[in-house]
């Protein structure tokens, strides 16, 4: 186990080792330690004697860890999806033993995507609650690393007990609107709250210095706001100064360990190697032609913890190496006499 | 599944601002035009008190009667919009329309037309109306009509075609509604329609997500109904027949293709029945899809409807179902409720007596019963806020005299003042 452990943080630190071997090894882990999981493949007729293609393992949809405890080994992080604002769902769980894995993959992919190239600490101000506010959070714990690893002194975490604070947050960008890039970690919903305080406040606009960077993942977790990725390019530029280059979107969720990026400025995600994607036909469950949207499942290595194949609720198209997002499955949402046009239709 | 799909709902749009009074006449609903409008409908009122209860109870159960029979011309016209619109299949439209408005005509419709309510004053309500089920629109007008009360009906861009057709077809039997009643489309949010509708409005009545309550609730309105999504259970008793509560219950699910909110989600069972009543339940899915073939399903239905099938065999519950958007049947043994993902989808939970619902408090619309239910569950349901209970096969079967969440929709449009 621990060598398998040692080559996936390799493979993710440097590249050193074939990911296909790699990947099939991890899913035969899966099968050995992950009972829920050893159960699925049995029915399926997938054993672990067998298995040497990653793609034969059966993802598991990430709704699996709202009800079972998929975990390799005894937990040393346990991470809680967040849950929209109206509460009652059941929440995912991902039991975590290594979190170190987390932090290496941080490590490997967070600078390249967000940082500017060649930059060393730089201003950070986060959004995102530490993770004294959010203990069982996967995306505190990243900002957590993402700090101790790039932050510059006077960095800052602008976050009240129930939600950002705002003016904190304007007072801080509006004190580092000069010299340094900085980089802004949010959430998509607590950026667009900023840009709201920002265009209410009667100050002067703030013009953050060139090569400043937002990071933003995530919805708006039924949120209902009237605003759309050109309004917030264009509101980000006349409240802050950014070009249209400065954000850049991550794609992550609780269930997974790794995570996917756009270029800045882009809406295109793109995943490291050490988590292909494929885009899936419900019906079949086979990767449909490039083009064509389905389902979309990620085989992450860093997910070796609990399970590496991993369907997601998210629908998708692949473009070359890189996919678009394009709605969610139905399922965890009351729809009865309430189907808005987009729902009936699009999806 | 293709990417066109995806975006059907967009491409489905009318054009923003649309308005059709019940005299036929369609044009652009223009901001400078707005105040008149408003005013136009307030108006209304008067000439609506002076209609008697006989003539305004024979303009509806004909102009109803054309709207269930599908060979009428009225019908001829609609339909080909309707089938487009809804996604639903011929078969699912007619059923769906025949279920939702049978019980409206005659005695139940002639009760709620002669109740004692009249607006009093000058002013216009507002309906806010879903994009699915089509016909929806029947469970307002009418008690509009008991009320006196002029109505617009705020239609969905993806289904704009019911509701004018209706209201014109009822002007043409009763001109003196024509000034009363109107339908427009808008997109939802377009600040400049919604905030003069809104503030002028005495009453408006939104079936919406919670997200569009929530932005009606913080805009200026006197009086605000919200019928928010809910959802419809099936409760079947160990003295069932249990091949009668299948069929039942499968018609209950797929009408409207399991868009409404009397559509049943999950079905409560006895435990000792529970196995047989979920294949019993399986097979009336099937057989019904002969009769009432599935509409056209969209592909966030077909992804969830696939992570409900992967999540019963990895928690290796047993799952029934072929095609997906036939019907799936899964037998889950945890007890908490889940919506469905749609295309006909089904959990069966095994409860023994009363089930806990605090979850879903207020959030439940009906319950479809097959075989004895005790009092205790029968009370836990009412606790929970339903609001129908029904033999199974009839529960979206409903006629005038039901009240929505309990909410009397006449007297709300007759108002207090």
């Amino acid at each position: 186990m621990t060598g398998l452990l040692r080559r996936i943080e390799r493979f993710i630190a440097t590249g050193e080792g074939r990911f296909g071997r790699l990947a099939a090894a991890a899913a035969r882990f899966g099968i050995e330690r992950v009972e829920p999981y050893r159960r699925l493949c049995e029915r399926r007729g997938v054993t672990h004697a067998a298995l040497d293609d990653w793609r034969a393992a059966p993802p598991v949809p990430t709704s699996a860890f709202k009800s079972l405890r998929l975990a390799a080994a005894e937990p040393r992080e346990v991470f809680r999806s967040s849950g929209t604002t109206r509460g009652g769902e059941r929440r995912s769980v991902h039991h975590h033993p290594y979190p170190d894995l987390y932090r290496t993959v941080i490590d490997a992919t967070f600078a390249d995507a967000c940082l500017p190239a060649g930059s060393g600490r730089v201003p950070i101000l986060s959004l995102i609650p530490d993770r004294r506010a959010a203990p069982d959070s996967s995306l505190s714990f990243m900002a957590n690393h993402v700090f101790e690893r790039h932050a510059a002194p006077g960095s800052a975490w602008a976050v009240a007990r129930h939600g950002i604070d705002v003016e904190q947050a304007r007072r801080w960008l509006r004190s580092h609107d000069r010299d340094e890039p900085v980089l802004i970690l949010a959430t998509a919903l607590a950026f667009v709250l900023l840009l709201d305080h920002l265009e209410g406040s009667t100050a002067d606009a703030i013009r953050l210095p060139a090569g400043s960077r937002v990071f933003e993942t995530g919805g708006f977790k039924g949120q209902r706001l009237e605003t759309t990725p050109e309004d917030i390019r264009r509101r980000s530029r006349s409240l802050l100064g950014l070009d249209p280059e400065a954000v850049v979107r991550e794609y992550g969720m609780t269930e997974l360990t790794s995570q996917a990026y756009s270029r800045p400025g882009g809406e295109r995600l793109r995943t490291p190697p050490w988590m292909p994607f494929r885009v899936l036909d419900p019906e079949t469950l086979e990767e449909v032609e490039d083009g064509e949207p389905g389902l979309l499942a990620f085989f992450d290595l860093a997910n070796l913890g609990s399970v590496c194949h991993i369907l997601t609720e998210d629908l998708g198209v692949r473009e070359g190496n890189a996919f678009q997002l394009l709605g969610r499955a139905t399922g965890a949402e009351l729809r009865g006499c309430s189907l808005t046009a987009e729902e009936l239709g699009a999806a | 599944m293709n990417r066109r799909e995806l975006s059907q709902g967009n491409a489905r749009s009318l054009g923003a601002r649309t308005f059709w009074s019940a005299s036929g006449a369609k044009r652009r609903l223009r901001k400078s035009s707005l105040k008149a409008t408003i005013l136009s409908l307030a108006r209304g009122a008067r000439a609506l008190r002076g209609i008697p209860a006989g003539d305004l109870l024979a303009a509806w159960n004909d102009t109803l009667a054309a709207f269930l029979d599908a060979a009428s011309p009225e019908r001829q016209a609609l339909d080909s919009h309707l089938l487009q619109s809804t996604g639903l299949s011929p078969a699912g439209l007619g059923r769906g329309l025949r279920t939702i408005g049978a019980g409206m005509a005659g005695e139940p419709a002639a009760s709620e037309l002669q109740r004692p309510l009249r607006q009093k004053r000058h002013g216009f309500s507002l309906v806010v109306l879903p994009a699915s089920p089509p016909g929806l629109m029947l469970q307002s007008i009418l008690p509009a009509l008991a009320a006196r009360a002029p109505v617009l009906f705020k239609s969905s861009r993806a289904e704009p075609h019911f509701a004018p057709a209706f209201l014109a077809a009822l002007g043409r039997r009763l001109p003196a509604l024509r000034d009363a009643y109107a339908a427009a489309t808008w997109t939802g949010g377009d600040e400049t329609v919604e905030s003069a509708f809104h503030a002028a409005a005495r009453v408006v009545a939104v079936y919406g997500t919670h997200e569009t309550i929530e932005a009606l609730q913080s805009a200026a309105t006197r009086r605000l109904i919200a019928f928010g999504p809910k959802l419809s259970l099936g409760w079947v008793g160990r003295d069932a027949d249990l091949a009668r509560a299948a069929r039942g219950m499968a018609l209950d699910t797929a009408l409207f293709d399991q868009r409404g909110c009397l559509s049943v989600e999950a079905v409560l069972v006895e435990p000792a029945i529970a196995p047989t009543f979920a294949a019993a339940l399986a097979e009336a899915l099937a057989e019904l899809a002969l009769d009432l073939p599935p509409g056209r399903g969209n592909a966030a239905e077909r992804a969830g409807v696939r992570l409900a099938r992967e999540d019963a065999d990895l928690r290796g519950l047993p799952w029934y179902g072929d095609a997906l958007d036939v019907g799936t049947v899964i037998l889950d043994s945890d007890p908490r409720i889940r919506p469905s993902p749609g295309l006909r989808t089904v959990r069966i939970h095994a409860v023994e007596g009363a089930p806990t619902l605090d979850e879903w408090n207020g959030r439940l619309q009906g319950v479809a019963v097959a075989g004895h239910m005790p009092a205790t569950v029968r009370r836990a349901f009412e606790h929970a806020g339903v609001s129908r209970l029904a033999a199974a096969g009839e529960l979206q079967a409903t006629d005038a005299a039901w009240r929505n969440g309990g909410i009397d929709l006449a007297a709300e449009f007759a108002g207090s003042d």
